[in-house]
């Protein structure tokens, strides 16, 4: 309790250090004098948003961490203590973290989403999905038609109810219930991961939630470009850009092959120069990493490539094909994580519009029941019919139900995408407060799962996982 | 896109610099010489940013700010973290005797002398308008480059106590000089119309601010680092947020990010206890890219167009080190200040003639940091100007050193490094 109640005071001192910062006034210069320094010459100084940026940047960081610590202790999710933390400082709220804060912070979103997709394709492991194929595929075929078949007509049907009553064509109104429905699909694998190692868990379940997890998390990615780039023509008919309307069916299959086919070759160039380096040079792996990250983000937005799918086939690749030399790497990647998944949480918690979060939260509310009830028949029919046991079936899909990262990152490119569409804040907003909900209960329904299903501490300490977690959410 | 491939590229450089492969040629004096004032990454810098090819431009730059906010503050830290009381009383008094006097003799011989030569340069400045920039230049000469491996001292117990003098009364004097500039830089204040005038009020409120971040910021730290134990990840999260918040705070408050983050780091090593070590060697481990990448962003930030009278404050800045750096050292290392002091023996006579009573002549690295602070502050011209000559005044001081080590290397056979080729002080203390 009293840890508790230090953390809580620890928090508050960060947010108050913020707020002294922020309302002193310094010494900044009056923007509208003409500033000339001792030789006459006449100068502009520093805009006061990128001034600011860097204790925005700690503010987010340490707040963040501090309230992950606070939530872990009364056994809530970590990642939605952080987005918590966003929205109370971001500009919705106390305003801690402004607008033009925010955007100077977008390098964090592109380094945090590079190094999600590495972190997601290092977790994949093709042997292990060899052997469980078939239940993999049914389990998450069937929870992806369900969603599907019953999400997507639910949005359009109610799309006055979901926020997105202004969107005037049809067609435009479908690709959004489609990719809302394509979120419902997403699931976690770090929450899978973590539960597991932090249960010890070990069984037919864990295995097949494991591998059901990182599986998905590779097809949604690729499913959300494919969807992106469909969309892409139809949701700029509907914002009136006739130019980029134009676009035939021929012509759209072609780039999507491309981007597709350039992000895998980039993934695998980056892949490719990451080994080298391991087994060349193998000195100061965070900076190489946080580096790599930037580039592939960077090369990848030049060359109108995926810079998600570049990033997951890096981590694929240097998983499975040089995994010895990965090691090190993927250790690297862990340590890191931290930093970025908080600021990168935060920050996609201080952009959540509250205002509009108040206006849309029954439709939310709505949405999370649907999907969780539908992913829980949908993957149960499916693992029934691959021949599972009655317990395995039955809380098997709990392991689905939290989202996180990808998801979150995934929010964050299709409003970086389409930001000058009105649907995209409500797109957004409506899939942050849902991955949110699921990320608060999701957990806590996997942990009731795997303590159902007899798992719970059967694996030993240490040997739950593939993979060692620590920290990530 | 070009400028982060820029830097992505130097990046790599200074990445595989760092490498074993690259160890044999490390091991030459020469090349330590040239790393330890980080003039090669400096170089590069120059050359990539906007006063030479424009591979990076000013707006890109500009967006670098939190960027080089950062590394000020992660300077700021490893210099206050060395401010342990225990460490401190420990010291010999030699090296507070070595320091005291390079900063009583840089204020009067450094202060006077900029003073007037800016003076010359800029004549229709106010003194208000002169005093940041005179600061800047004084607080700039104070202390030295720590690094002497490449100075051929032999071995003997007399030869390391002068080595040891270099290094803990050049840390010291680098402690001064942040607080010094820190303290007395923003004693001038602008006004709404643009007009500068002293503002000692304003120092003082700002002085008491900073420290009270500073007190705040080490009291949350403390408490991270005991939350964060031993995990690596969450000492990452810690010191990257501290440094973040302390340093980004002091910036958009107009103050100085390298006082403010060393005033932090000073509370933490003294509050911290166990963790403080983990978090020490934590630090270090990042210290020679860092230092790399601040260099590059150091030169990318200086404006070369001194003209004849930049050169000429230069020239005269590196021929006063040259004049007095030397026998104002000689004279404090060689007293015998330790004289019944805490030691049971009278410690054994510094040596009559060494290569490292030349050590003070070379300008320390930390000067290039304080340069990058006043930029910081005040992103003018001239401010990048005094940045450039900060750094050829360092060039100067530090290039007969690496031609004379380029040419006994021939000769010797060199030894095993035995410190940092950063030559950041934090390494050089703990050495």
């Amino acid at each position: 309790m009293t840890e508790r109640i230090r953390l809580l005071v620890a928090a508050i001192a960060v947010m108050v250090f913020a707020l002294f910062v922020q309302r002193w006034p310094g010494r900044l210069d009056d923007p509208t004098a003409v500033l000339t320094d001792a030789m006459g010459n006449a100068f502009v100084p520093r805009s006061e948003g990128l001034l600011d940026t860097t204790a925005g940047l700690g503010l987010l960081m340490l707040g963040a961490w501090l309230f992950g610590r606070l939530a872990a202790g009364v056994r809530l999710p970590k990642i939605s203590a952080y987005l918590v933390f966003g929205a109370m400082v971001g500009p919705a709220a106390i305003s801690l973290v402004t607008d033009d804060q925010l955007k100077n912070l977008r390098l964090v979103d592109d380094l945090a989403i590079a190094l999600i997709a590495l972190t997601a394709g290092g977790e994949i492991e093709f042997h292990m999905l060899r052997k469980q194929a078939k239940a993999v595929l049914l389990v998450t075929l069937g929870a992806a038609i369900a969603v599907f078949t019953v999400v997507t007509p639910t949005i359009v049907w109610g799309s006055e109810f979901f926020g997105f009553g202004e969107v005037e064509s049809m067609s435009a109104l479908v690709m959004l219930a489609l990719l809302v429905a394509l979120f419902g699909t997403a699931t976690s694998p770090a929450v899978v991961i973590a539960t597991l190692a932090d249960l010890h868990a070990r069984g037919p379940m864990s295995r097949l939630s494991l591998s059901v997890a990182v599986l998905w998390d590779l097809a949604l990615v690729v499913l959300f470009a494919v969807l992106v780039a469909i969309a892409g023509p139809i949701f700029a008919a509907e914002m009136g850009d006739a130019t980029a309307a134009l676009h035939d069916e021929g012509s759209l299959i072609l780039s999507l092959i491309q981007k597709l086919g350039g992000s895998v070759l980039l993934g695998a160039v980056a892949g490719l120069g990451l080994t080298w380096y391991l087994r060349r040079v193998k000195v100061h792996l965070p900076i190489v990493i946080v580096l790599s990250c930037f580039a592939i983000a960077i090369v990848a937005e030049s060359l109108h490539l995926k810079a998600l799918i570049a990033s997951l086939v890096a981590g694929l690749l240097l998983r499975n094909i040089w995994e010895e030399d990965s090691e090190p790497l993927f250790e690297t990647v862990e340590e890191l994580s931290l930093p970025v998944y908080c600021v990168f949480f935060a920050v996609a918690g201080a952009r959540i519009d509250l205002q509009l979060v108040m206006q849309i939260w029954p439709a939310a509310l709505v949405l999370v029941c649907l999907r969780t009830a539908l992913v829980w028949v949908g993957a149960g029919i499916g693992a029934r019919l691959a021949g599972e046991s009655k317990s395995t079936a039955m809380w098997v899909p709990t392991s689905m139900i939290a989202q996180a990262g990808v998801s979150v990152a995934l929010a964050g490119v299709f409003l970086e995408t389409f930001h000058s569409a009105d649907f995209a804040s409500t797109f957004y907003n409506l899939v942050l407060v849902t991955i949110a909900i699921h990320q608060l209960v999701g957990p806590v329904l996997f942990q009731v799962g795997l303590a159902k299903s007899g798992e719970v501490g059967t694996g030993g300490a240490g040997d739950a996982t593939p993979v060692s977690v620590s920290e990530k959410p | 896109m070009k400028f982060f491939l820029a830097i992505l590229v130097i990046v790599t450089v200074a990445l595989l610099s760092a490498s074993a492969r690259f160890y044999r040629l490390r091991r030459s004096r020469f090349v330590v010489a040239l790393l330890s004032g980080g003039w090669l990454f400096v170089g590069v810098g120059v050359l990539i940013g906007p006063a030479m090819i424009g591979a990076v431009e000013e707006a890109a730059l500009a967006r670098l700010t939190p960027v080089l906010a950062i590394t000020l503050g992660w300077i700021g830290m490893t210099v206050g973290l060395q401010a342990r009381r225990d460490v401190l009383r420990g010291l010999p008094r030699s090296l507070y005797a070595c320091a005291a006097m390079d900063v009583a003799m840089s204020v009067i011989v450094f202060g006077t002398l900029s003073w007037l030569i800016l003076g010359m340069w800029a004549q229709h400045a106010t003194v208000a308008q002169r005093w940041p920039a005179a600061v800047l230049l004084t607080t700039a000469s104070i202390g030295w480059l720590l690094e002497t491996r490449s100075l051929h001292a032999n071995s003997s117990p007399a030869s390391a106590r002068l080595s040891l003098c270099v290094r803990g009364g050049g840390a010291l004097a680098s402690m001064a000089a942040v607080l010094i500039f820190g303290l007395f830089a923003h004693a001038s204040a602008r006004l709404p119309g643009g007009e500068i005038e002293f503002a000692w009020g304003n120092a003082i409120v700002m002085a008491s601010v900073t420290v009270l971040l500073a007190v705040m910021a080490g009291l949350i730290g403390r408490f991270a680092l005991r939350l964060a134990g031993g995990d690596r990840s969450e000492l990452l999260l810690v010191f990257l947020g501290l440094v973040a918040i302390v340093a980004g705070s002091a910036t958009s408050l107009g103050y100085s990010p390298l006082l403010a983050s060393a005033l932090a780091g000073a509370v933490i090593a003294n509050l911290a206890g166990p963790a403080l070590r983990r978090f020490e060697r934590f630090i270090l481990q990042a210290e020679y890219v860092i230092a790399s990448l601040f260099s590059i962003l150091a030169g990318m930030l200086l404006d070369v167009r001194i003209g004849l009278a930049g050169v000429g404050l230069a020239m005269g800045l590196a021929s006063a080190r040259y004049i007095f750096k030397s026998p104002v050292f000689a004279f404090s290392a060689r007293r015998r200040w330790d004289q019944g002091g805490e030691e049971n023996e009278p410690p054994p006579d510094m040596p009559e003639d060494s290569p490292l009573y030349w050590a003070p002549i070379r300008q320390a690295p930390l000067a290039i940091a304080l340069g990058v602070s006043l930029v910081m502050t005040e992103s003018s011209p001239m401010s990048r100007k005094l940045l450039a000559v900060i750094v050829l005044t360092g060039l100067l001081t530090s290039a007969p050193m690496v031609f004379a080590t380029m040419r006994s290397d021939q000769t010797d056979e060199p030894g095993e490094p035995d410190d940092k080729a950063s030559g950041s002080a934090s390494a050089e203390v703990d050495a």
